[in-house]
């Protein structure tokens, strides 16, 4: 057994430890509410610290525990820019939270903790290619986020996002559950490696073992296609998205769709790679999903008329372009699909955190579209910067969003997917109308009604709408800045 | 023998989750869920895992159905009677729903089956020593069962041992922060 | 003698039934013993894989299996109490306040 190398599993320690740490000091300072927030604005940031650490050194690769070239967790550079990811998005969300709990009058210290710990569970479910590791990772992600679903018990809205979502997570557990025992049995092993291995074998002699095969894995994708909110999978997560509170779903679009990215990443490039047959088996399934969500996502998208709901489906949307990128050969779709997904980050947290302002005296949201009519006249640069957002999210230059839709689009096209680059292009197009329709009412129209009484910006909200704008942009002007790092990863990559 | 008891022991598990879908009251599933579970621990023992058999029952009948009566007791009784279906008052989804639901769900089954059922039976060559492991006992300084699943938990399956514990106090905690009542 | 596709077929079976009482009932409890059946279907094939191929690593992979099952358990239930406090209901179709 290798010796276990404690930097390995720091990604994951670092949150889990300080999460745990402060959920034993809850109760004790419930009523010292921004301190506890401070506190865990500093473990979110010693959370990203660490991966940054250890990114930034040369040779970032390293595994450990479990079986001698079967790791329990490994660690490479695709696991770290993820779990950096993770931290920032978390560090966002969490700037986000006192102002949202206030207004909403739902003071809940608890989100506090379990806010670090699902930053934890995505870490484990990155850093892993065994089965195993991956299923209790998806739990300890989700556990927690169903909780802080239904955080503000006192709208209804948000209980029933924690149940809706509970369900359905449950549901997706189940499946994973299954397919991971038919991976099992028709290879005899649960980490990824040795799948892939085996799965060359079993498609060369081809029958049962083989459908067995396929089956499995098929359930393990559905199980997955639920957590991102892949369309037909997608239907919990508009209610869900809606009704949680707006921090949390923000961390909760940006976090999950990341993590569940990341297990694909290495679940399917990586047993295709060992499996010609098999890549011809399941390819054809992703383009589908991803035709699917794509269109589906933007054309219901467009009849919206609450922001926040409008986001949600909106968020399904770029669910289907990022599983386009998934289509690509590794090397190049990796490097696609971490680079969307760093600016999905900022341009969607900027895009929630605008809508957390939004919200009436007794805590429900006031996210109707009418309410922004206006909003440049009366709050210029909360215009100014949720228009930023938009233009990102519909992919229109010089913005992020831009940059991100157009590698993927054009890696797309240039190895053999011309059709999906259409489609792709077309639910753009579609999409930008919904965006730019958030613009023209805040810019053109005039302003109408009382603004809700949140729409003053404090420090840290604002610091989140001036950071993500500010990094919306700048990913959009010099896009070269992250995706030469990130063109590693793919090579540095442990596993399958 | 071992085919007779295991043919029992399905009949009941299934007899149990179809008690589970269809009785009106949620209680009668419960009890339903209680049968198929215990009989599963059964099937568990059949197929030499005694270990896993304990802690089904242990965690299942001990906990979980226990959990599950508790809050149907709470939801339930408190305020409408024990038939929920009877007693709803939100729309009943449409028998055709019923019927469609039903049928994808077996078309799901049909599909799955028979993409497991066309493997045959398979010997796996140098499995005697394993097999040994598993039917506990051994002999000849050889684990059993128990011990060597717990070897393996302690050893290559460390991390996801410590998880399942940091799992298990999260979700304890959410559950109080999210069913306590504010005084 | 007891042959690997007789405990496939119960599991299998009893996949089946669970996904159909997810599809068919409302009742959240019910829906949510349905996902306990599935669970148990897969722990199942672990079992029986675990025997027949024969690897203990499927046993260990079940208790993993069975602590999720108890976690998820506790939090669900949790959140149906929580609904029903609010809403009066643990009909899935009556949550379905929103609409899309």
């Amino acid at each position: 057994m290798p010796e276990f190398e404690i930097q390995v599993v720091l990604p994951t320690l670092v949150p889990a430890a300080y999460g745990l740490l402060l959920l034993l000091f809850t109760p004790a300072l419930r009523d010292d509410r921004r301190w506890l927030w401070a506190v865990s604005l500093g473990g979110m940031a010693l959370a990203a610290f660490f991966p940054a650490w250890l990114l930034f050194r040369a040779g970032a690769t390293g595994e450990t525990a479990g079986l001698p070239g079967r790791p329990m967790v490994v660690m490479d550079p695709l696991s770290l820019w993820l779990d950096l990811l993770f931290a920032i998005a978390g560090f966002l969300a969490l700037l986000l939270v006192p102002a949202y709990l206030d207004r909403a009058r739902a003071h809940r210290p608890e989100i506090y903790p379990l806010m670090l710990l699902a930053v934890a569970g995505m870490t484990i479910l990155v850093a892993t290619t065994n089965l195993v590791m991956i299923f209790l990772g998806l739990e300890v992600l989700s556990i927690p986020l169903y909780v802080m679903s239904g955080l503000t018990r006192e709208r209804e809205a948000s209980i029933e996002a924690a149940f809706k979502y509970f369900l359905l997570g449950a549901v997706a557990a189940a499946f994973l559950v299954y397919g991971i025992a038919l991976v099992y049995a028709a290879t005899g092993h649960l980490d990824l490696g040795d799948v892939a291995t085996a799965a060359g074998a079993v498609l060369e002699t081809g029958g049962a073992r083989a459908g067995l095969l396929a089956a499995g894995l098929a359930m393990i994708l559905v199980a997955f296609a639920f957590k991102v909110g892949a369309v037909p999978f997608h239907f919990w997560a508009p209610d869900v998205y809606q009704g949680a509170p707006t921090p949390v779903t923000a961390f909760m679009a940006v976090g999950t769709k990341a993590a569940a990215f990341g297990v694909l990443l290495r679940l399917l490039p990586g047993t295709a790679g060992a499996a010609e047959a098999l890549a011809r088996r399941w390819l054809p399934v992703v383009a589908a999903l991803a035709v699917a969500t794509m269109v589906g996502g933007n054309l219901v998208a467009l009849v919206q008329v609450r922001v926040k709901r409008m986001l949600a489906w909106s968020s399904i949307a770029h669910a289907g372009y990022l599983l386009l990128a998934l289509l690509a050969p590794l090397a190049i779709g990796a490097r696609n699909l971490l680079f969307y997904l760093v600016v999905y980050t900022f341009m969607t947290i900027g895009a929630f955190a605008v809508v957390s302002l939004f919200q009436e005296e007794e805590g429900d949201d006031a996210d109707q579209l009418d309410r922004f009519a206006g909003l440049w006249k009366r709050r210029p640069l909360l215009a100014i910067a949720m228009g930023i957002f938009m233009l990102s999210l519909a992919g229109i230059p010089p913005m992020g969003g831009f940059t991100g839709k157009y590698v993927i689009f054009v890696t797309a096209l240039r190895t053999g997917h011309p059709v999906l680059a259409a489609v792709m292009g077309l639910a753009a197009v579609v999409g930008a109308a919904y965006y730019l329709r958030v613009i023209t009412t805040m810019f053109l129209r005039e302003p109408s009604g009382e603004l809700p009484a949140g729409v003053s910006v404090s420090l840290a909200p604002g610091l989140v709408l001036a950071v993500s704008a500010v990094l919306t942009i700048v990913l959009g002007l010099a896009p070269g800045l992250v995706l030469g790092p990130l063109g590693e990863i793919a090579s540095g990559m442990i596993g399958p | 023998m071992e085919l007779l008891v295991f043919s029992i022991l399905a009949g009941l598990a299934l007899a149990g989750a179809i008690g589970v879908i269809l009785a009106r009251n949620p209680v009668y599933s419960a009890l339903g869920l209680l049968l198929g579970l215990s009989a599963v621990a059964g099937l568990f023992v059949v197929l030499w895992a005694e270990f896993i058999a304990v802690v089904q029952l242990m965690v299942y009948a001990g906990g979980v159905l226990v959990l599950f009566l508790f809050v149907i007791m709470l939801v339930d009784l408190e305020q409408r009677g024990l038939d929920t279906d009877a007693g709803r008052i939100g729309p009943q989804p449409s028998p055709g729903w019923r019927v469609a639901a039903a049928m994808l769900g077996i078309l799901f089954t049909v599909f799955v089956g028979a993409l497991l059922l066309q493997e045959p039976a398979r010997e796996v060559p140098g499995a005697g020593a394993l097999d040994a492991v598993l039917r506990g006992g051994g002999g000849g300084g050889a684990l059993g069962n128990l011990e060597h699943v717990g070897q393996l938990l302690y050893t290559s399956y460390l991390v996801p041992f410590e998880l399942a514990s940091v799992l298990l106090l999260v979700a304890m905690i959410g559950a109080v922060v999210l069913a306590h009542r504010e005084r | 003698m007891l042959e690997l596709h007789h405990v496939l077929m119960v599991s299998v079976a009893m996949l089946g039934i669970g996904t159909i009482g997810m599809l068919v009932r409302r009742n959240a409890i019910v829906m949510f013993m349905s996902v306990e059946l599935v669970l148990n279907a897969g722990n199942l094939n672990f079992i029986a894989f675990s025997r027949f191929l024969p690897d203990p690593v499927g046993q260990v992979f079940s208790v993993f299996v069975i602590v999720i099952a108890a976690a998820e358990v506790a939090v669900g239930l949790a959140i149906v109490l929580a609904l029903y406090r609010n809403r009066d209901t643990v009909m899935v179709d009556e949550a379905a306040r929103m609409k899309w």
